[in-house]
């Protein structure tokens, strides 16, 4: 197995302009060692450090996500290792701490104030910690078992007291019965409730690896003390080979649609939500993904043929914008999302058929050729300004590293958006028009008939 | 001196302080009051930033003197936003994006607030925009209709959710429901008999009543020059009619010290407790926003150790203080707790509250919150829109316009007996007020136990 050693320290630098004057800061990121990033950021400023690692819902056993790893992330929140006293959540008094959890990543969250000497000291205490994570985390069984139920406590106050999410969380399951996709990251409350130390022992061994996990840095620090940093703690890790990730595995899509009514005593306002899957061959490629984001940033929009202005305006059947989500759920995979609150005195199938209506004959109304130059002029825009903003840059290189997009391609994304034409959108809007696996799902309020 | 050399003397000096002075040390930024051609007033500081900023309200309380209309209050910024007879909402949203701007406008019992942002270039037609809005609002009736249904809806949505409607039935014991303190009662919890009869001619008075130059606050955050940005607000606001609207007394809260069970089939037990905050008239509560961060504010308040880790029953519990009135507050602690364990989180609240009150906080509490605190101002006053709107908010509850330049200084000399003595004094005394809602009242000794939220006045 290779050492950390060997993979710390050699990809070039990008430019980092940091300045305390009055304008505000050229921001841009600097890869110091392999999986170490560092945006500057200007003197007074709190340092921000998280360890993102690349396993998340999706990559537990046999692709049945259970919730493990969202347990995982906060026994190590709130466990106690031999090197410190307090739990890690209040690893700093002063500082802010939280952990987050997704489909395809785990990432740890510390906020440290601004020091007199600097960040130095702080970030020398977060990489030991989390170098000494990768190897091994400790709790008591008792402590173990409190925090699955406050874990089952987040589910009931996050998914379980919202017959919304409950009925959403059942439509994506009806969607891709038989991928990690198909399920959410914190699990149900019975899964949950079957979670226990040894297994998330398990995971922890086949994941927390030097080689599967990110550090980013924004702080007032040189690259070349950041480097020195995780140099000295990631020293002595050895990288592990991973197991295969059960997400890679394709999506068998069958061509069907499926219709779910619910209805549930605690609903007041009807919603409904459209769920298409599609098959795009060509849809990893990057030129692909930026036609996707181009689209999506239409179909959010409220321009002239969005589906704002087809089911609010004009058609006056949903109550307000329309959800809308474009995402990559396997290879070669993709779904489709639309959700809407039912306006006032409008049944709901009216605005489902409308929704359905709409994503039949997007091959037909796509975005006019001024209205894509006119979206891509505002992603544009929108990039230079955050280039002005080290917070702002940090987060979006998080968002790309976290969705397991290639760094080597982050740099290229600008130029890559720039070059969408109108005929790449077009054809994007003619694939999800296409055949695909749909489900529905209409929520009413009690009294109204239920059933598939 | 010849300008240049005086210049380049300056830039010396300031790279010499730079040297010297503390890595941390970060100066506040001064706020300059100032006012435009036209004789309007604002205050301004200066925001490296790529966005420029104004926050703006206007004092309110207008809603709250019309009888069954406190909802107008909401309804009237609502009905604005769906733009002028020349832009519609769409079109304007749309226009902004292009600039890469952003325009919010929204109500409350007291103030009508709302910040407009958008880079240096773009300010001006962004401002335009805002202008045409205020000047020439198309107010449709059909989307008062659609507004008034929807609020409606999305109210008794919102209650079917358990902590929502605990914290509604604790508003209705703080506040009652008569008077002028049942109309605000009603505003607070989205009372849909409160929307039901406004009609576009009462937003119409409402625009000519509280939308003036008297009583309008203006904060500019950015970098602009003040003299830059005085033109732009001429342009918005000068042609505003010379009218403004009082936000009224403070409404006089109640306590009834009880503890009222709701029972309904929940799949957590949500818990609300809590009680009017006495004499609110110091603008300044810093070292009340202090000791009740020590209460339930995040994982290290003393809430959050005995509830969620001591006894692993929530996600998460907190304690605030809600501002009914620049002169009234009070306390509120929420959470949602497993349904077997809300007896036992119960009594680990009211025994934690006990504790902090007869004891206080301790400087070993206090002293990391004073960094935590220094660090989120800073960072809130780190973007132009975040910085207008947080001094905007100050002059609002009356703070003097030095407040900020003042802010860690005075949070650096609060000690920890300053604070308990503090705490001791403003905060409400035991029993708290408390609203269960729960799937049984068994075992939580209630007061009161009701089956419906219509029950809840044999409960005062």
């Amino acid at each position: 197995m290779a050492r950390v050693g060997g993979w710390i320290g050699g990809v070039a630098a990008l430019v980092v302009a940091a300045s305390a004057g009055i304008g505000p800061l050229a921001a841009a990121e600097e890869r110091v060692a392999e999986r170490v990033f560092l945006v500057r950021d200007k003197p007074g400023t709190p340092a921000q450090f998280r360890m993102l690692v690349l396993a998340g819902c999706s990559d537990e056993a046999d692709g049945q996500c259970k919730g493990l790893a969202h347990y995982l992330e906060h026994l190590v929140l709130v466990g106690r290792n031999p090197e410190h006293k307090e739990i890690a959540i209040r690893f700093f008094p002063d500082a802010s701490s939280n952990g987050t959890t997704s489909m395809r990543a785990t990432t740890y969250i510390h906020t440290v104030p601004a020091r007199e000497a600097g960040p130095k000291a702080d970030l020398e205490q977060l990489f030991a910690f989390y170098a000494a994570r990768l190897k091994d985390f400790s709790i008591r069984e008792d402590e173990a078992a409190r925090e699955r139920n406050v874990v089952l406590q987040e589910h009931d106050w996050r998914v379980g007291s919202s017959p919304f999410r409950r009925f959403d969380r059942r439509l994506d399951r009806e969607l891709m019965p038989d991928h990690p996709s198909g399920l959410w990251t914190i699990g149900t409350r019975e899964s949950i409730q079957s979670l226990t130390l040894a297994d998330a022992k398990a995971f922890h061994r086949n994941w927390y690896a030097v080689n599967n996990v990110y550090f980013l840095v924004k702080a007032d620090i040189d690259a070349k003390d950041l480097k020195e940093i995780a140099e000295r703690a990631l020293a002595g890790l050895e990288a592990k080979r991973l197991p295969p990730r059960p997400v890679a595995r394709q999506i068998e899509l069958t061509l069907e649609r499926k219709d779910y009514r619910e209805a549930d005593a605690q609903v007041e306002r009807a919603g409904v939500i459209y769920k298409k899957l599609v098959r795009i061959e060509d849809g990893e490629a990057i030129e692909a993904r930026a036609a996707r984001a181009v689209l999506s940033s239409y179909l959010r929009s409220r321009l002239p043929g969005s589906p704002h202005q087809a089911l609010v305006e004009v058609g006056k059947l949903a109550s307000s914008t329309p959800f809308v989500g474009l995402d990559r759920v396997a290879p070669k995979t993709f779904m489709l999302r639309i959700g809407a609150d039912v306006a006032p005195d409008v049944a709901p199938q009216a605005l489902l058929a409308a929704i359905g209506g709409y994503v039949d004959a997007m091959a037909g109304s796509v975005p006019s050729p001024e209205q894509v130059d006119r979206l891509k002029r505002r992603i544009a825009d929108g990039r230079a300004n955050e280039d002005q903003d080290p917070a702002m840059v940090y987060n979006r290189l998080i968002g790309w590293l976290s969705n397991r997009n290639a760094y080597e391609e982050y740099a290229s994304w600008p130029q890559r958006l720039a070059d969408v034409s109108h005929a790449d959108v077009a054809r994007t809007a003619g694939l999800l028009a296409g055949p695909g696996r749909i489900v529905t799902g209409t929520m009413v309020p009690a009294g109204e008939d239920a059933g598939k | 001196m010849r300008p240049a050399r005086h210049f380049a003397f300056a830039a010396l000096l300031l790279a010499a302080l730079a040297l010297v002075a503390p890595r941390a040390a970060v100066a506040q930024p001064a706020v300059g009051e100032h006012r435009t051609p036209a004789g309007i007033a604002f205050r301004h500081l200066a925001v490296a930033d790529t966005h420029h900023a104004l926050a703006f309200a206007w004092s309110d309380g207008y809603a709250l003197t019309q009888p069954g209309k406190a909802g107008l209050a909401m309804l009237g910024p609502r009905l604005l936003l769906e733009g002028s007879r020349g832009v519609g909402e769409s079109d304007r949203i749309e226009q902004l994006k292009d600039l890469q701007a952003s325009l919010g406008l929204s109500g409350s019992a007291h103030f009508t607030r709302g910040v407009l942002a958008a880079p240096r270039p773009k300010f001006a037609e962004a401002a335009g925009l805002l202008a045409d809005l205020l000047a020439d609002p198309a107010l449709p009736a059909d989307r008062l209709a659609h507004a008034k249904k929807s609020f409606a809806i999305s109210s008794r949505q919102s209650q079917e959710n358990a902590e929502t409607l605990a914290s509604r039935l604790f508003s209705r014991l703080l506040l009652g429901r008569d008077g002028p303190e049942g109309n605000l009662q009603r505003l607070v919890v989205g009372d849909p008999a409160a929307h039901e009869a406004v009609e576009v001619a009462d937003v119409e008075a409402w625009r000519r009543a509280v939308l003036g130059r008297e009583r309008l606050t203006i904060v500019s955050a950015g970098p602009m020059s003040a003299d830059e940005v005085a033109g732009e607000i001429d342009r918005i606001f000068a042609k505003l009619p010379g009218v403004g609207h009082d936000i009224g007394p403070a409404p006089k809260l109640r306590a009834s010290g009880k503890l009222i069970v709701l029972e309904r089939a929940v799949v957590q037990t949500a818990i609300v407790a809590g009680g009017p905050m006495a004499s609110a008239r110091e603008r300044d509560v810093l070292p009340g926003s202090l000791a009740v961060r020590v209460l339930g504010g995040g994982f290290e308040s003393r809430l959050t150790k005995a509830v969620r880790e001591g006894l692993g029953a929530t996600y998460g519990i907190r304690a605030g203080l809600q501002q009914l009135h620049p002169e009234a507050s009070a306390l509120v602690i929420s959470t949602a707790v497993d349904n077997a364990k809300a007896a036992a989180a119960l009594a680990a609240i009211r025994k934690e509250y006990a504790r902090w009150r007869e004891e206080g906080v301790t400087a070993a509490e206090i002293e990391p919150l004073k960094t935590r605190f220094t660090t989120e101002m800073r960072e809130s006053l780190r973007r132009a829109p975040g910085a207008a709107q947080r001094v905007r908010d100050f002059v609002l509850v009356g703070l003097p316009v030095d407040y900020l330049a003042g802010y860690e200084t005075r949070l650096r000399a609060l000690t920890d007996g300053a604070v308990s003595d503090w705490l001791r004094a403003h905060f409400p005394k035991e029993p708290l007020t408390i609203v269960v809602v729960a799937p049984s009242a068994e075992g939580l000794g209630a007061d009161c136990v009701i089956k419906s939220a219509d029950e809840i006045a044999r409960c005062e």
